[in-house]
């Protein structure tokens, strides 16, 4: 993963919520590290992806964002149903945008769309990159989870 | 090809290396460069490739073939360093940033004089010359310091950095001659080539806030701070890290990387969480420093300053 690749990655994931709502342009907070535990919120969209490192990118959010996005689609109505639905057309957009960065380099998995409980057992890398989201009053995290890979180690 | 030509990127500046062999056991059909033959002498299991060099006045190249073929004769090995001697042997690497005297001063202790390490008990790293010189009937020293073959040799081997050095010879010269004169014999210094020749390498008296890790260190005298600790700041790695990336991006990426190899647990348990960039811990557990600055060199070759260090009281 190289900077250049990074960059375009946060780049298109940033413009995925401003052409939503362009009057509204989503600000990338000051990124940091998160070590041990990971922060999750309500729902969760993620895609494993394998290369010089191992790991996985994932976008976190609260139901309160998920809301706003099936707003912003026509959907009036707000039920656990279209929740989800919302979440797996973001898990999509998440894996788009990584094939679209990445794809050239690294093994990108089909997407998940994932609920706490989903993440139970889920083993996911201790050292992160957090990239938080503000949007609509909503805050997200974009996050790029990675441990080095054994087998391209020198 | 010439040797010069190649240089393996196996030496590092930071290794300690000492001698396989008693010099005296060398074949006489050994031949080798006089450059090769000048550091070959000055490694003693005491002191980092960079240190020899910087004595030698060596563009890194040239150190670097030099310690190549010796490596590659045979002629000498890595040593293995504890912890506290890896940590004096890193800062032995000037790696060009820009130091406050302090620094400046600390660097230099451990650049010119200061030895990263005494050989271990029992170790085949003797004084090298003194081997070479046990193989050979003594011959005074002013007799030594006025042959020609003796003179590029000594001047090879860094032994009068100083001029208290020289000056000391030269007392110790006119001593052994006023002896000599006085008995009609001829003169028998203990200031033999075993006690000249090897690098002195005497520590400078230090700036408080050297490394106070290794054992092998003169006491602190009361009047210095007993109880100060030397940290890590990791606002000062992480700068260092972002100051030499193309930009900002490639930079904080850089930090993570280096961040995935050092083990959560030793940082959960000196209570980081977290990290922003612009963070500063400063970290006193000799495990997680050991960790980071492992992980700086291995994921980015980026060898740790002394100025990433603050010096606090306990």
């Amino acid at each position: 993963m190289n900077a250049k690749q990074f960059k375009l990655f946060k780049q298109i994931t940033l413009d995925y919520f401003a052409k939503l709502a362009p009057d509204e342009t989503p600000v990338m907070e000051d990124p940091y590290l998160q070590f041990g535990d990971p922060e999750l919120l309500d729902h969760t969209s993620m895609v494993s992806i394998q290369g010089e490192y191992d790991g996985c990118i994932y976008l976190t959010l609260p139901e309160s964002m998920l809301e706003g996005l099936l707003s912003i689609n026509g959907e009036p109505e707000v039920s656990p149903a279209t929740l989800k639905d919302m979440g797996r057309e973001l898990s999509n957009v998440l894996a788009g945008n990584a094939s679209q960065a990445f794809g050239g380099h690294w093994d990108i998995s089909v997407p998940k769309s994932l609920e706490p409980e989903d993440l139970n057992g889920t083993p996911l890398p201790e050292s992160t990159f957090v990239m938080p989201i503000q949007w609509r009053g909503s805050r997200s995290l974009l996050v790029v989870g990675l441990v080095p890979n054994p087998e391209t180690e020198h | 090809m010439s040797s010069e030509a190649t240089t393996p990127p196996t030496i590092r500046p930071g290794v300690v290396y000492e001698v396989t062999r008693q010099l005296a056991s060398l074949p006489d059909s050994l031949k080798l460069h006089h450059l090769e033959w000048g550091v070959l002498f000055a490694v003693t299991g005491e002191h980092t490739v960079a240190q020899i060099g910087d004595h030698f006045g060596l563009t890194h190249a040239a150190r670097d073939t030099a310690f190549a073929r010796l490596h590659e004769l045979g002629l000498i090995r890595e040593r293995p360093v504890s912890y506290s001697e890896y940590l004096r042997s890193v800062a032995t690497i000037d790696d060009g940033t820009p130091k406050t005297l302090s620094q400046f001063l600390r660097a230099g202790a451990a650049m010119g004089v200061g030895a990263v390490a005494k050989p271990p008990v029992g170790a085949l790293a003797p004084k090298a010359s003194r081997d070479a010189n046990d193989a050979k009937p003594r011959r005074p020293v002013a007799a030594l310091v006025e042959d020609p073959e003796v003179l590029n040799v000594t001047r090879a081997v860094p032994t009068f950095k100083s001029p208290e050095d020289l000056e000391a010879l030269k007392r110790q010269v006119a001593a052994d001659r006023a002896a000599a004169e006085a008995t009609g014999t001829q003169p028998e210094s203990t200031l033999d080539p075993s006690t000249v020749a090897p690098p002195t390498f005497q520590p400078l008296a230090t700036p408080a806030g050297d490394l106070d890790l290794a054992n092998d260190q003169p006491p602190p005298s009361e009047t210095e701070t007993a109880e100060a600790e030397r940290r890590l700041s990791l606002k000062r790695v992480i700068q260092l890290i972002l100051d030499r990336a193309a930009d900002l991006n490639t930079g904080q990426l850089d930090v993570y990387r280096v961040f995935i190899r050092v083990d959560t647990k030793l940082l959960k348990r000196n209570g980081i969480t977290t990290l922003r960039f612009e963070d500063d811990r400063l970290i006193g557990d000799p495990e997680l420093q050991g960790a980071i600055v492992s992980s700086m060199q291995r994921t980015l070759g980026l060898y740790c300053p002394d100025n990433a260090y603050v010096t606090v009281a306990a």
